[in-house]
């Protein structure tokens, strides 16, 4: 198990020094580098060229992406260009207020997923069945965006129970003046997660139901109740592998949804970047959610070596 | 391939050939089409924003970028504009028209120039094997090291927007699973004995390709087809379904084809 998990941490280094460099080409495929915007146009030469020397501008490509990568790797992510604030600073205050809202929603859309499929795998062919089935198609359907300005149309404006707008009073949120913030911008994000893996786990769990070994334990007599811990256990690596990705997917994709509820979070913090045309947020924002992505994956792996010890080759 | 298969499919087999005896191809592509009406409602859907788009300069009532400062923010039905205007004036109808043309342009190209690179990077992978395969897949692995949606922020936010770069991060973001699956494919169809037979009889790698690609590519069109309704989301969501109908059709037809090379 722990050489599982060591070769598995190992082969994501190969995997994050490629993001990297993608991140790095990208950047270096922008119109114009970092010194043709703090250098006046009107500037001398050798001025231009003293500072490009000193942001090391001058270097050949591969040692610029030798220096940057170190940087990067002891959590010096520069500066910002429009607020010359450093960006560790901002990255990771938008990155808890983005955690607020993912977790909550991935935590809700899998824990009513698991409920849907299961609730429609024992019910399977009743109209139970296809309600639950028309709920989950929905739910990933429609695109979140659109249910977040519904959302806030419907119980912001026109009934004015809940806020539309923004995460209230600073703080972690444990008041109601917090929760009623998290509520609309949490059921949006969480309806994609909740169609996806309900879908999964009904075929899942009609799947595994099939198999010869649930028969033998129903005929010895094993409760309702047993067989079903049975199957799940049995349909759950799948089910994590799904919701690993969706996590990944709220906490880089929640840019849409952040921007229409207003939420100081990564995604609008990268929306920002990009309309100020804000590179080293921009890249910083997307490296380390990237590396974040990586990481849940091998954390899905782990638990699902855990779970399904044939995983573990 | 064992026995039992061969037997259980024989009279299937028999009994499809005996239906379909005397049609031509089209008239039993059009009979099996009929018999699902969720497809034919589709596909007309689809064809019908497909000539509206095409013909928009006629059906168009208005110039689409033309704003008027008196016809500002209608609701559908204001005379002249029948679905309205926006903030600044422009007819609705003329811009949905148009502003199709965009969206079926960035929906089909991506798609298409994935397919061509995806397919022949994963068919070079496939076939040369070793270094080069490595190559390309660990690659293809980086790239599915980016949520998806990341990916294509990452290069229309550095690069700027516009339809070419849409179009670019589009199709970037489609070419890891397209990669993937034809890898796999080119393997598996690379160890059958029709393949070995072509080489030792001295035909050269690209002719050898050529047959590798065409039993390969029913499982690429699959994927397409998967890819597009992923995109509108529009119809059904069963890709987390594991046993999908259009896996079972790909399934079945790789045993046939596994059944006639031998």
């Amino acid at each position: 198990m722990w050489f599982f998990i060591a070769r598995r941490v190992l082969y994501a280094v190969p995997i994050l020094l490629g993001v990297s460099l993608v991140v790095f080409l990208l950047m270096k495929m922008v119109p114009g580098d970092a010194a043709d915007i703090l250098i006046p146009a009107e500037a001398p030469k050798e001025v231009a060229d003293m500072i490009r020397a000193r942001f090391g501008l001058d270097q050949p490509i591969h040692i610029q992406y030798l220096r940057w990568l170190q940087a990067m790797a002891s959590g010096d992510f520069g500066v910002s260009i429009f607020t010359n604030q450093p960006v560790a600073e901002e990255l990771f205050g938008a990155l808890a207020n983005t955690l607020k809202l993912a977790l909550p929603a991935a935590l809700l859309g899998c824990s009513l997923g698991v409920l849907l499929g299961v609730l429609a795998a024992s019910y399977s062919g009743t109209w139970l069945d296809k309600l639950f089935s028309a709920v989950a198609i929905t739910g990933v359907s429609l695109p979140h965006y659109w249910v977040g300005m519904v959302l806030v149309a419907a119980f912001a404006v026109v009934l004015n129970v809940l806020p539309g707008q923004g995460m209230g009073p600073e703080g972690f949120p444990w008041t109601w003046e917090h929760a009623k913030h998290l509520i609309l911008p949490v059921i949006t994000l969480s309806l994609i997660p909740m169609g996806v893996v309900s879908r999964l786990v009904r075929a899942n769990v009609l799947e595994i139901r099939s198999m010869e070994f649930v028969s033998a334990l129903a005929a010895k007599g094993l409760m309702g109740r047993r067989v079903l811990f049975h199957i799940m256990k049995n349909a759950a690596p799948s089910a994590l592998a799904l919701v690993g990705l969706q996590l990944g997917y709220l906490l880089a994709g929640s840019i849409l949804v952040e921007t229409v509820f207003n939420w100081p979070g990564s995604g609008s913090l990268m929306n920002l970047a990009i309309f100020r045309r804000d590179i080293p947020v921009l890249s910083a924002t997307i490296l380390v959610l990237a590396t974040i992505f990586v990481a849940i994956n091998i954390l899905v792996d782990v638990l699902q070596a855990l779970i399904d010890p044939r995983m573990r080759r | 391939m064992s026995l039992q298969d061969t037997i259980a499919i024989r009279p299937v087999a028999e009994t499809l050939q005996r239906a379909q005896a005397g049609k031509s191809y089209w008239t039993r592509v059009r009979e099996r089409l009929l018999a699902d009406p969720v497809t034919v409602t589709v596909m007309a859907l689809l064809l019908g924003i497909i000539v509206m788009v095409v013909a928009a300069p006629l059906i168009a009532t208005h110039d689409p970028s033309a704003a008027s400062v008196f016809a500002r923010l209608k609701s559908p039905g204001y005379p002249g504009h029948w679905l309205g205007t926006d903030e600044v004036g422009r007819d609705l109808w003329s811009r949905i028209l148009y502003g199709g043309r965009l969206s079926l342009l960035c929906g089909v190209a991506p798609v298409a120039l994935a397919l061509a690179l995806g397919g022949s990077l994963g068919l070079l992978a496939g076939y040369r094997g070793g270094i080069v395969n490595s190559c390309i897949m660990r690659g293809m692995d980086v790239l599915y090291a980016f949520p998806s949606i990341l990916l294509a922020i990452a290069i229309c936010g550095m690069l700027g927007s516009g339809v070419g770069n849409t179009i670019l991060a589009l199709t970037v973001t489609f070419i890891p699973p397209i990669v993937r699956i034809s890898e796999t494919m080119t393997t598996q169809v690379r160890s059958f004995e029709f393949v070995e037979a072509a080489r030792a009889s001295g035909a050269r790698p690209l002719s050898i390709i050529r047959f590798l690609h065409t039993r390969r590519r029913r499982s690429a069109l699959h994927r397409r087809r998967i890819g597009r309704r992923q995109e509108c989301r529009a119809a059904r969501h069963d890709a987390a379904a594991p046993s999908s109908r259009y896996g079972d059709l790909g399934n079945y037809h790789h045993r046939r084809q596994g059944r006639d090379a031998a």
